[in-house]
């Protein structure tokens, strides 16, 4: 004891270190599971920064403004979330009409449910994202309030960003997809039989592989998540930058080009079941 | 500076970085003004602003946007500690050291806390997050020196002092009697 009195401040520090690596180890052990004070927190931050980030989006466009017409500018946003909801649209009606036949003959006779029918959709403003450079997570103004819950998937009018890692009353944290240790399933949208798996790849970007190894796909093949696992089917994930056949693991390998920018997200759509 | 003014300006800092910095950031990066204000408040001011702040912001800031709750806050707190030590080694009012210290908190930083994520799982690739740090890298000196250039005025007393001085001491005591 009367050594620790005599080197006081090393043992403050050590103390400190020691806390952190507890808080560190109990996090981990807990993701997603926050504590009430770090809620109370968060709730406190997210209060400041949902008008600061409304101030900062309005700066911008006020900027953008000075450079065009204003007019224009809203026209071009209107364009956007049309432009947004078309492809959407594509996507789901593309879906192999044979397919969808078959499939809502054999849901009548099996009572099966609709998967996309069961989603409503809840749009919210990303009102803060982590200043780290590496990860991409993120904070939106809608809660439990708005029907939200763990695990919600979230998208935008690109495709799929990710999903709700953890909620509160008003505000949700986001995790992308890139930053994802879970991987994610899916098919080729040219040829919906080829199927294949992804997560991120470690450098901002996604990569996977394809289960059949002699599946055909080519580069510029555009993915769609599968619908299997908690990502339902039809949300555009990326391009196919990159097929490489790997002699190691007997696999080929694609890399992804992520179809949604994540660095810039301003509006994401939750998809909340009915 | 009393601590109360100082969690103004990291409060302050903490806010800009999650909501404003990212619309306005170049090549994808936006700066890490907290770790600009740890490097700061822990080599310019005596006390133990930064360290203290550096603490509590970076829990902060991984309870809003991390995972795992603990990692930034000893990053930052590892960085504090060690402008601290440079306090030793390195005038303050030299613009040159200011830049060092800045570099060197960057590095730390940038190294504590993609090893800490790679123990935990994360799965970012070492060239990934050191080429982003070239640019920040940059960033983070202006940023430092824009900072110093304003507060050394109030921080450092009697800044043209050292020119007074040429090795021998009782020299410059006479020259300041005069």
């Amino acid at each position: 004891m009367n050594w620790l009195r005599e080197h006081k401040i090393f043992t403050i520090i050590l103390s400190i270190f020691l806390a952190l690596i507890i808080v560190i180890v109990v996090s981990y052990k807990n993701v997603g599971n926050n504590t009430a004070i770090g809620r109370g927190i968060e709730k406190v931050v997210t209060l400041v920064q949902g008008p600061v980030s409304g101030a900062g989006n309005s700066i911008k466009s006020g900027v953008k403004g000075i450079f065009q017409f204003r007019t224009i500018v809203k026209e071009n946003e209107a364009l956007k979330e049309q432009v947004a909801d078309l492809n959407r649209e594509i996507i789901q009606t593309k879906l192999s009409e044979a397919e969808l036949a078959e499939l809502r003959t054999l849901s009548g006779i099996l009572g099966y449910q609709n998967v996309a029918s069961n989603y409503s959709f809840v749009t919210a403003d990303v009102i803060a994202m982590d200043g780290s450079n590496w990860f991409n997570l993120f904070t939106i103004n809608a809660g439990t309030e708005d029907g939200l819950y763990k695990d919600a998937v979230v998208i935008n009018g690109d495709g799929l960003i990710g999903r709700v890692l953890e909620v509160g009353k008003d505000w949700s944290k986001v995790i992308s997809v890139i930053d994802e240790s879970n991987s994610v399933s899916f098919k080729v949208f040219r040829d919906m039989q080829l199927l294949g798996i992804l997560s991120g790849d470690g450098t901002g970007g996604l990569a996977g592989y394809m289960i059949d190894p002699e599946a055909a796909v080519i580069e510029g093949d555009v993915l769609i998540t599968s619908g299997m696992g908690m990502y339902p089917e039809g949300i555009p994930i990326g391009k196919v930058e990159k097929v490489v056949w790997n002699n190691d693991t007997l696999l080929k390998t694609v890399t992804i080009e992520p179809s949604a920018y994540f660095k810039n997200l301003q509006k994401v759509t939750v998809l909340v079941n009915k | 500076m009393k601590y109360r003014y100082s969690f103004i300006i990291f409060f302050i800092a903490f806010i800009l970085q999650s909501t404003i910095m990212n619309h306005f950031a170049i090549f994808q990066i936006s700066p890490n003004l907290i770790l600009c204000l740890v490097v700061i408040f822990s080599f310019l001011y005596e006390g133990y602003h930064g360290i203290l702040f550096g603490l509590i912001f970076g829990l902060i800031i991984d309870i809003c946007f991390a995972q795992i709750i603990g990692i930034s806050s000893v990053a930052y707190f590892s960085v504090a500690l060690i402008c601290i030590e440079m306090k030793r080694y390195l005038y303050k009012d030299s613009f040159v050291s200011v830049t060092i210290v800045s570099c060197v908190g960057t590095v730390v930083y940038a190294l504590l806390y993609w090893s800490i994520n790679r123990m935990l799982g994360s799965g970012f690739e070492f060239l990934y997050a050191m080429e982003k740090e070239a640019f920040l890298l940059v960033y983070h000196i202006v940023i430092t020196l824009a900072v110093y250039q304003i507060v050394s005025r109030s921080v450092i007393k009697h800044r043209g002092d050292r020119y007074m001085y040429r090795g021998n001491l009782q020299e410059a005591r006479s020259l300041n009697k005069s």
